[in-house]
């Protein structure tokens, strides 16, 4: 064989690395630079910005994502189950009942202690 | 056509009966405004007495299920007893008045719960998947459980650090499994053997970043800076819970990962060996300046966790029967030593400080008496678990060619460091009383019945071992 296998992983990885810095160092080269106080700001869509990029914001914020992210997780866990409900038949109703127990009382302990509440 | 897989109830029905109890003591918490956390901890003591009696029947027993991802053997069943005893010790010291638990003691109980359930899948894994999915279930619950101290800055500190550096970890480990798979084409231990023979850089690579992120978790030095801090902001019952459990769980996966992969050949563990060496004097020479018991028994646990590696010099099933053994006098030894700390200050975190021993011998002279026992076998005295667990480990490393006597020795040095190090804390105890002392009038009974069984533990492995070597 002319190439390993592993020849067209060596030629993506260069292949990517040239076009990424082409791409970063072309319009350096090529365009024409005049800035000014306004061009400089953060884009706001047009709004003046009112703060500082990088700030530190509430960390109930991150509470929020967790909990989308157990949300996120279990709707992708049920997709397969959908799509193969009655090949699964009993034993993949027994599961996801399990499944939906385990992450209901969870759900339940969450509510009741407020972790939903914008406090 | 979806084949299913057949699932042994009884071989799981450990996790089974934990994981019930877990969520019992979440809907309890919730339907009770006013349950006094005292029994929601009974809750989950029953539940951990009670996955120990389904224990009982796999006893001696070979079992696979799910495919063969999860075993239930003689290799998993210590480490399953002492994660359950761990829970138990733990969750009464945690009923004491002054012990921490967040002000919420339902998901506090269900936090140590699941973390044990996430110790036995680590234990009984038999793929790279089920170690990952145990690893993750034991540390997120801890992460969580080392900031239930919350007002405390320093339980603060030890969440943020703990996760900040065990994600690092897991990351670590996450990718050398991938390695390894990528290496052995299969996720299953057994096929990973071939691998190992063949040895190559994919299978070396995903080797080595799955030995740090292990190494972490064993808070083997030089992996082990997170340690002394963490133990020292967690709760004290969940720092006990941390020094043991974790330990027993990750070294099952570290002692499965060796006999499967590497049995015929141990030549490729050198750098486990070499973590070892490191462990045992950074561990030692660390704990000499300490005036906190909480960061004193971390540097010990360093140093502990060095010696345990040392059985599994030259694999083999006599390194395992060696390993459960000084794991189960290590248990005793620091849940007694923990048990002692929260049974003087009623559970407070203030008797973590070693002034507060000061004069003891003379106040409390049983308690003394129990505390120096922990400290005496934590150094190796004749008569306690510890000298008998240190002389299997020598006898282990002995016959394990040159890198295994280079551990013996470090082993010897490190222990005659350590005598400093438990002296010292024996000597505070008989040292006369400040005019400041603490009080350290607790006593609970549910704290005493912990101290008295880590006592009993202590001296029935020192003094007739054959009562649990017989059986391994």
């Amino acid at each position: 064989m002319l190439f390993s296998p592993w020849a067209t992983v060596a030629i993506f990885f260069v292949v990517a690395v040239v076009v990424a810095l082409l791409i970063s160092a072309v319009p350096g080269i090529f365009t024409s630079k005049r800035p000014n106080r306004a061009k400089s700001e953060a884009y706001e869509c047009g709004v003046p910005p009112t703060s500082a990029m990088i700030g530190r914001f509430p960390v109930r914020f991150y509470l929020v994502a967790m909990l989308f992210v157990i949300f996120d997780v279990e709707a992708a866990s049920f997709y397969p189950w959908a799509v193969r409900l009655r090949d699964l038949g009993a034993f993949g109703l027994m599961e996801m009942v399990t499944f939906i127990v385990v992450l209901g009382v969870g759900y339940a302990y969450v509510w009741k202690k407020g972790g939903f509440s914008w406090r | 056509m979806i084949q299913s897989v057949a699932i042994d109830w009884n071989v799981i029905a450990p996790v089974v009966v934990l994981v019930a109890t877990g969520l019992l003591v979440l809907v309890v918490d919730l339907l009770s405004r006013s349950a006094p956390r005292q029994l929601l901890y009974g809750i989950g003591i029953v539940g951990s007495l009670a996955a120990f009696a389904a224990m009982l029947p796999l006893r001696g027993q070979e079992l696979t299920t799910f495919g063969g991802a999860f075993a239930s053997d003689s290799f998993s069943w210590p480490f399953d007893v002492l994660l359950l005893l761990t829970l138990t010790i733990s969750l009464a010291l945690s009923c004491l008045g002054k012990a921490e638990d967040g002000a919420n003691p339902g998901a506090y109980a269900a936090l140590l719960i699941f973390c044990t359930i996430g110790g036995l899948i680590l234990a009984g894994a038999t793929t790279l998947i089920g170690i990952f999915l145990g690893l993750e279930e034991l540390s997120l619950a801890l992460y969580v459980l080392a900031g239930t101290g919350y007002p405390r800055r320093s339980s603060q500190e030890a969440a943020l650090k703990y996760v900040l550096l065990g994600s690092l970890a897991s990351g670590f480990l996450i990718f050398g499994m991938a390695l390894l798979y990528g290496s052995a084409g299969s996720i299953s231990l057994a096929a990973m053997s071939h691998a190992a023979y063949a040895g190559g850089p994919l299978f070396i690579g995903g080797f080595a970043l799955f030995l740090v992120g292990v190494a972490f978790k064993l808070a083997l030095a030089p992996f082990h800076l997170w340690t002394p801090d963490v133990y020292e902001g967690s709760p004290l019952a969940v720092t006990a819970f941390m020094a043991v459990a974790v330990k027993a769980a990750m070294f099952a996966v570290l002692a499965r990962f060796a006999y499967v992969v590497f049995g015929h050949d141990a030549s490729a563990l050198v750098p486990l060996w070499i973590l070892a060496i490191l462990s045992m004097i950074v561990g030692n020479v660390g704990a000499i300046r300490q005036t906190n018991l909480k960061r004193l028994l971390a540097f010990s646990g360093i140093a502990q966790a060095g010696y345990l590696v040392l059985a599994l010099a030259g694999v083999g099933r006599g390194g395992v029967a060696t390993l459960v053994f000084y794991l189960a006098a290590y248990a005793f030894m620091n849940l007694g030593a923990f048990a002692v700390i929260a049974l003087i200050g009623n559970g407070d975190e203030l008797h973590a400080d070693l002034s507060a021993y000061r004069g003891l011998a003379f106040r409390r002279p049983m308690v003394a008496a129990l505390m120096m026992l922990f400290f005496l076998s934590l150094a190796g005295i004749p008569a306690t678990a510890g000298f008998i667990g240190k002389v299997l480990l020598l006898g282990q490393a002995m016959g394990a060619g040159p890198w295994g006597v280079a551990m013996a020795v470090a082993l010897i040095v490190g222990t005659l460091v350590s005598f400093y190090v438990y002296f010292q804390v024996i000597w505070q105890m008989f040292a006369p009383a400040d005019a400041e002392a603490v009080a350290s009038d607790g006593n609970a009974a549910v704290s005493w019945v912990a101290v008295a069984a880590g006592a009993v533990g202590v001296l029935l492995l020192g003094i007739v071992p054959q009562l649990l070597l017989a059986h391994l």
